[in-house]
């Protein structure tokens, strides 16, 4: 039984991002009062391993040092420090790993312990593998959206640099608009950067999922793995778990979907309106990123799309779609 | 203040004039509120010692000028109020002096900062880490050159990476990686003209601004950063062990239609492939 955890929940046992972010603002001169505010968390507590907080006091930590700071580069100075880092077993995991296809199963597989804000799906098109990432208890606001991007994408480059001692051409699509610190995504992102695309995805080429790296043990990974295991508890943000579900079921109703939760509807309700969401945002958003996907990656036509999606008929997934994201299916194909 | 309480005596309330008292009192306390500022505000030096003597002479005038408001004097003790006004004039003549040393220190300083602002200031515009201008300001410098009413629009870019500069943030932490990226940036403006303009573009990377300049002379000057920051010996300890390091520059000459979007693309794709060109050659 997976057990679920909510926006307010104290469950990020993992101190690091915090730790990290706290240092670096502090390095930059910030007063630490002023950091912490309105987060519920003290500075002398910050070090100690047994702290746990809630994913909404960490983006409030995040919101205080945006507005604090005047620089845009938090999130990916963050990002080239979070690996290998301090994360216990399961970086020696990753150190272990054989290939980059390997490394992506081990992040999967240890989302909860790695990165427990976001989770992703894996597809593969041809020659490529694609990325699909998404926020386990919600987005919060417009800012928090961008820093999470940024900072994922910039852990993932780094892990690579770092254990194949050069950057992969890889291919990003972010849903915001570009934002004015372009340049900080064009140093450590490369060229294929592009946004306004409705759907956070990253793609890479297969070619690079199988380079070998030479320094891994497959004992060593065992042994670290079955360490893992006995930390892992399963877990995954609420937000997620029924993102998941509506993905495998995307006709179920907010009924079925709060009856799979064990909840009533109107608890349902409430659990997710604290999340800034709603069932009709959520399940837009599933079918949303799936019909994206498909038409860009896959290059499906609409009667295909509906079909996947359980749309009576074209037009209907066409209106829909305008809905979704302001523009019809055929002007994103062009 | 005691001395005039002693020498005088306090007028009755009817007899005080309260518009003086407000004109005279705010005086007092925004002269006491320019030397707060110019106290935290000024490097030590004799530029500011004069000016914070000539505040505090001027403060004093002020102080018996509103204390006056306040307390009638006896005949005999009538001269304070003659010599009252005094302080004042000495006061601002010593601020005088100060402000023309002032100008003769920022005449200095602004020789020292032309290559790091070429036009005008705009503090909020600085990079925190290297005090060299961020890459907003070198995007509205860039158009300026674009845009500029030569028929000709001549210009080079340089970019600069640095090598393995990851590597070292992670042996030797931030602080280091940060004061090295200042060395750095130092060693840039020391080794271009008085007309170019150098920022930080993002993380570990420069880009410098060559105006009237071809790619010929452009490539000159990278040539003489990457020599000058391969010298350069820097130690992140106490001991006499340094690392070195190296920058990778790429130089573009802007061409008539380029705007800047374009230009900075056509850079960062000549730095990526500077880099897998570099990459290849090591594994060769």
């Amino acid at each position: 039984m997976t057990k679920l955890f909510e926006i307010s929940d104290k469950v990020l046992s993992s101190p690091h991002l915090t730790v990290m972010l706290i240092d670096l603002c502090l390095m930059r001169g910030i007063n630490q009062h002023k950091l912490l505010k309105g987060t519920g968390l003290f500075y002398e507590d910050i070090g100690k391993s047994e702290i746990k907080i809630s994913p909404l006091q960490l983006f409030k930590l995040i919101e205080n040092s945006q507005n604090l700071l005047n620089s845009h580069d938090m999130s990916f100075l963050l990002g080239r420090r979070f690996f290998p880092g301090n994360l216990g077993a399961i970086s020696n995991v990753l150190l272990n790993a054989k290939n980059l296809s390997d490394m992506l199963k081990i992040i999967m597989r240890f989302q909860s312990l790695l990165f427990p804000l976001m989770f992703i799906q894996h597809k593969q098109y041809k020659d490529k593998t694609y990325l699909i990432i998404n926020h386990a208890v919600g987005e919060h606001n417009d800012k928090h959206t961008i820093f999470m991007a940024e900072l994922f994408c910039s852990i993932l480059v780094s892990a690579i640099k770092l254990r194949f001692g050069q950057s992969f051409e890889l291919e990003f699509k972010f849903p915001y608009v570009q934002p004015r610190h372009i340049e900080e995504y064009q140093v450590t992102l490369g060229p294929d950067v592009q946004f306004n695309q409705h759907i956070f995805m990253i793609g890479i080429e297969n070619k690079y999922l199988n380079k070998s790296l030479q320094d891994s043990s497959k004992a060593l990974k065992s042994l670290y793995i079955s360490q893992c295991k006995k930390l892992r508890v399963k877990q995954a943000g609420l937000i997620q778990h029924i993102f998941i579900y509506l993905y495998k079921n995307n006709n179920a109703s907010l009924e079925q979907s709060a009856s799979y939760l064990k909840i009533s509807p109107a608890t349902f309700k409430r659990k997710l309106k604290q999340h800034n969401t709603s069932f009709q945002q959520l399940l837009d958003l599933v079918k949303k990123q799936q019909a994206i996907y498909q038409i860009t990656i896959e290059g499906s036509n609409n009667i295909n799309v509906s079909q996947t999606l359980k749309f009576n008929d074209t037009t209907n997934f066409r209106r829909a779609f305008k809905r979704w994201t302001g523009i019809t299916p055929n002007t994103l194909r062009h | 203040m005691i001395f005039t309480f002693f020498l005088g005596e306090l007028k009755p309330i009817n007899l005080i004039d309260w518009f003086d008292v407000l004109g005279e009192g705010s005086i007092t306390l925004m002269i006491l509120i320019w030397i707060f500022f110019t106290m935290i505000s000024r490097p030590k030096g004799k530029v500011t010692h004069l000016l914070i003597s000539g505040l505090a002479i001027m403060q004093l005038s002020m102080l018996l000028d509103f204390l006056d408001e306040f307390i009638h004097y006896e005949q005999s003790s009538a001269w304070i109020t003659t010599i009252e006004s005094l302080p004042a004039p000495i006061g601002m003549i010593m601020m005088t002096i100060a402000l023309y040393y002032w100008h003769q220190e920022q005449t200095i300083l602004n020789t020292q900062l032309i290559k790091k602002e070429r036009f005008y200031r705009e503090h909020s515009l600085t990079d925190y880490i290297t005090g060299l201008y961020s890459i907003e300001y070198m995007k509205s410098q860039i158009s300026r050159e674009i845009n500029s009413d030569k028929l000709e629009s001549n210009f080079s870019v340089i970019m600069l990476d640095v090598c393995n500069f990851d590597a070292f943030n992670r042996q030797f932490g931030d602080i280091k990686g940060n004061t090295l990226l200042r060395e750095f940036a130092n060693l840039i403006i020391m080794n271009i003209r008085d007309t170019d303009l150098a920022c930080r573009f993002a993380a570990d990377r420069f880009i410098i601004l060559l105006p009237n300049t071809n790619q010929k002379t452009a490539d000159e000057i990278a040539h003489q950063i990457q020599l000058s920051i391969s010298h350069l010996a820097y130690k992140p300890g106490h001991t006499s062990e340094a690392v070195y390091h190296q920058f990778l520059a790429c130089i573009y000459q802007h061409q008539q239609d380029d705007n800047y979007t374009d230009l900075i693309d056509k850079l960062n794709q000549k730095m990526l492939k500077t880099k897998l060109t570099k990459i290849k050659k090591l594994a060769a």
